[in-house]
């Protein structure tokens, strides 16, 4: 199968923000190996025109997401500086239709590499973690796709925010900080941190074993999104959405054209 | 609708619960059953139960999340009343006869002043309350497979099975209410997770709409009630021999075991 040209396709609707169909109802056979190669060569465009790879997302972080998907085990995409938004404000242009969470990041002091690796691996390696929103949005018609379409669609990534103030990674149990999110002022979503695979840590511990399969690793500087605390809800023009976490601050993210 | 049907109801549901066989919702018979007539027939179940020699210890507050209130087609919470005979520790095996259980993570407040209405507003709820402190509770339904509208579930003592309270009360003035996180783990498993300001933006608002309800009825909260204000999460089915665990961060924890 000509994975460039499928790659080729998907990086034409991620630029153009239009929908398609999804890959698996037009190609028989594809694997999830298939899709990590379709997410790897479509990503590596952006890199050749000059965008920079600053970290990793996890997705499917949670047993609800990864029944509805019908999965085992999470998933993980690229994250490049053209997704990063330097203010909380996210622009609906250029975007399908995008959907917001609340998550956790860490950010990196040491490289991070290997199939073995443990939480406290992952702790002497951190710099600090930092709360953060991300604004996903499937290239898929109706965000509805099975693994191997969300896999090549580089995990449905769009844009995120960190937050300002970062945490040490040592005084706050992120598994218990609770999350508020609001929708112009309304409770939309609430959660806590164990809703990422029982605790954000092992996000990032499963993040750098499903990179050592293909040879890679997560950087000194680098951000891990370590997956939705809460369900991802759409996003409209002039929404105000703000997300609280437990002893760590507010993010405010404003919706515009 | 009329007396004999209030009765007849109240003593349908009461033969449910003792029987542990769930009845067709009562809105099958009687979709235009009103808000009142439901908690009359309520009422008249909870006098049963008191003459029986059961205590009353407080209340529970249901449908106090958008989500909840959407499915149901209302625009407010609804109330039931909790029994001594429903009340259990942390680390019990829960043997409380039950049809169809579901646990929800709430806080529970313990009173240490009457609230009485109406105008009773948060800040009133936190200065009557002595301490908040994390809380299982198992709902249950006497209508079949949870099929229930809003008159059904009043009826039906909004759905009241049992409770289990932590050990180690918070006070109030150094609980977080609204971005408190709640994990709750089913046989080690996390299964849900919320935080308190699901519950209507901020729980002491849901005791505040209960305050309030009870006065337009001609009763008060009391010094010591404990009141459930309501659930952060959505309610999850248990089976028996589960073991359930909600921790609420600094607030404490609480855990059961389903008797097999």
């Amino acid at each position: 199968m000509n994975l460039q040209a499928i790659a080729d396709e998907l990086y034409r609707h991620q630029i153009s923000a239009t929908e398609l169909e999804k890959l698996t109802v037009r190609y028989d056979g594809l694997s999830v190996d298939d899709a990590y190669e379709i997410q790897q060569i479509c990503m590596s465009q952006y890199m050749n025109a000059g965008q920079k790879l600053v970290g990793w997302k996890m997705g499917l972080t949670s047993k609800a997401k990864q029944r509805s998907v019908g999965v085992e085990e999470p998933i993980f995409g690229h994250l490049l500086d053209g997704m990063e938004l330097y203010e909380p404000h996210v622009s609906l242009t250029g975007l399908i239709h995008p959907r917001v969470e609340p998550e956790l990041a860490f950010i990196f002091k040491h490289r991070l590499e290997g199939d073995r690796i443990l939480p406290r691996d992952v702790w002497l390696a951190t710099e600090c973690v930092v709360p953060a929103v991300e604004i996903i949005d499937s290239r898929y018609k109706n965000f509805s796709f099975t693994l191997v379409d969300v896999v090549a669609d580089n995990a449905s990534s769009a844009k995120f925010y960190l937050a300002e103030q970062a945490y040490a990674p040592y005084q706050i149990a992120l598994d218990q900080v609770g999350v508020v999110m609001r929708r112009n002022g309304e409770v939309v979503q609430t959660g806590a941190g164990a809703a990422v695979l029982g605790h954000p840590v092992r996000s990032v511990v499963e993040q750098v074993r499903m990179l050592s399969r293909i040879g890679k690793a997560v950087e000194p500087g680098m951000v891990v999104l370590t997956g939705g605390i809460t369900e991802a809800i759409y996003i409209h023009d002039r929404d105000q959405i703000s997300v609280s976490f437990e002893g760590m601050g507010e993010i405010e993210l404003s919706v515009g054209q | 609708m009329a007396e004999y049907r209030v009765q007849d109801l109240a003593a349908e549901l009461s033969a449910a619960e003792r029987a542990l066989r769930a009845i067709p919702p009562l809105t099958e018979r009687f979709p235009d059953m009103s808000m009142e007539t439901a908690y009359q027939v309520q009422l008249m179940n909870v006098e049963t139960k008191r003459q029986a020699g059961d205590r009353i210890v407080g209340h529970k507050i249901g449908l106090t999340s958008k989500p909840m209130q959407q499915m149901l087609g209302v625009s407010e919470p609804d109330f039931g009343h909790l029994f001594a005979s429903m009340q259990y520790q942390s680390g019990d095996v829960v043997d409380f006869p039950l049809i169809q259980p579901k646990v929800e993570p709430e806080l529970a407040f313990l009173l240490a002043e009457d609230l009485p209405g109406p105008n009773v507003d948060v800040y009133a709820v936190l200065r009557a309350t002595r301490a908040v402190v994390p809380a299982i509770e198992v709902i249950d339904s006497r209508i079949a497979d949870w099929q229930i509208r809003l008159a059904d579930t009043i009826a039906d003592n909004a759905s009241a099975g049992c409770f289990v309270l932590g050990d180690e009360p918070t006070p109030i003035g150094q609980a977080n209410l609204t971005t408190c996180g709640a994990v709750l783990k089913i046989n080690g498993e996390v299964a849900e997770t919320g935080a308190g300001a699901a519950v209507m933006g901020h729980p002491a608002a849901a005791v505040a709409w209960l305050a309030n309800r009870l006065s337009s009825l001609g009763t008060t909260l009391r010094a010591g009630d404990i009141v459930l204000s309501g659930a952060v999460s959505a309610a999850v089915p248990v089976c028996a021999g589960d073991h359930i665990l909600l921790s609420f961060g600094r607030l404490g924890r609480v855990e059961l075991t389903m008797a097999k």
